[in-house]
């Protein structure tokens, strides 16, 4: 099977990230809903204003589950943007042109997409950590967060390794268009 | 750019269009256009070797240097 142009797998790539990304829309819009609902929830319980709340809802919408959910919006928000800029590599694939300068710009993005979940990821598990210290864990049930500071290896590695692509693909951007103005 | 294809003198000391050198050296119009107005990056020495054949001149013929301001040097 070929790797580039029409009806190659790079085609069959492109099939499965347009459906991922649809995916990835419904989960982003439900775990927005749910975040909103957590949100009115809680304002409902803090000022008593609001109509009761049925105990299974407001179980679910544990103060656990706020703060774990920008969590995994944060990392919801960063696939999408992966995905979405992986779908647009594709089609470069596709039409057989993949030394476009966009692709070195893509290849950045995703790197500094994955940073910057990374970070957050830390600064969310720092947060939680610290108001663990100062508070105390909550013994209530919910959504059991474990403030942790594992270093993701493979993401930086990867991190790394897409920079140096994207300068790949800059210099291969390049030498494209020198030859295209070889005459 | 410091180095100028003088192709439009060439071509008009020679009364020859454009149309009529592309069908002559086999070089697209959109390509002879690129070297004519200076876009070009580089030039292979088949393309050269095709021009000064088809409009018998020597390659100085048909590149000039220019310094900065765009003098011709001598």
């Amino acid at each position: 099977m070929r790797t580039l142009g029409p009806g190659s797998l790079a085609s069959l790539l492109k099939i499965l990230l347009d459906i991922a990304i649809v995916v990835m829309w419904g989960v982003l819009g439900l775990t927005s809903l749910i975040m909103v609902l957590a949100m009115v929830a809680g304002l409902f319980r803090l000022t008593g204003l609001g109509p009761e709340l049925p105990e299974p809802i407001l179980q679910f919408l544990q103060l656990d589950l706020a703060v774990a959910l920008p969590m995994a919006m944060a990392a919801f928000v960063a696939v999408t943007f992966i995905v979405d800029r992986l779908r647009r590599i594709m089609a470069t694939l596709i039409a057989g042109d993949p030394f476009v300068p966009q692709n070195a710009g893509h290849l950045r993005a995703i790197a500094i997409a994955i940073i910057v979940y990374q970070v957050i990821r830390y600064g969310v598990n720092g947060v939680v950590a610290l108001i663990f210290t100062v508070f105390g864990r909550p013994v209530e049930t919910g959504v059991s967060i474990q403030p942790e500071f594992a270093l993701n290896v493979g993401a930086w590695i990867a991190v790394l390794a897409l920079f140096v692509l994207s300068e790949v693909f800059r210099e291969g951007a390049r030498l494209r268009d020198e030859q295209k103005l070889t005459i | 750019m410091a180095i100028r294809v003088t192709l439009d003198r060439m071509l008009l000391e020679r009364r020859m269009s454009l149309t009529e050198l592309c069908d002559r050296v086999g070089i697209t119009m959109a390509n002879l256009s690129i070297l004519k107005t200076g876009k070009a990056k580089a030039i292979r020495f088949s393309t050269l070797e095709a021009l000064c054949r088809e409009l018998d001149c020597q390659p100085g013929d048909l590149l000039q240097f220019t310094d900065e301001d765009g003098e011709a040097e001598d």
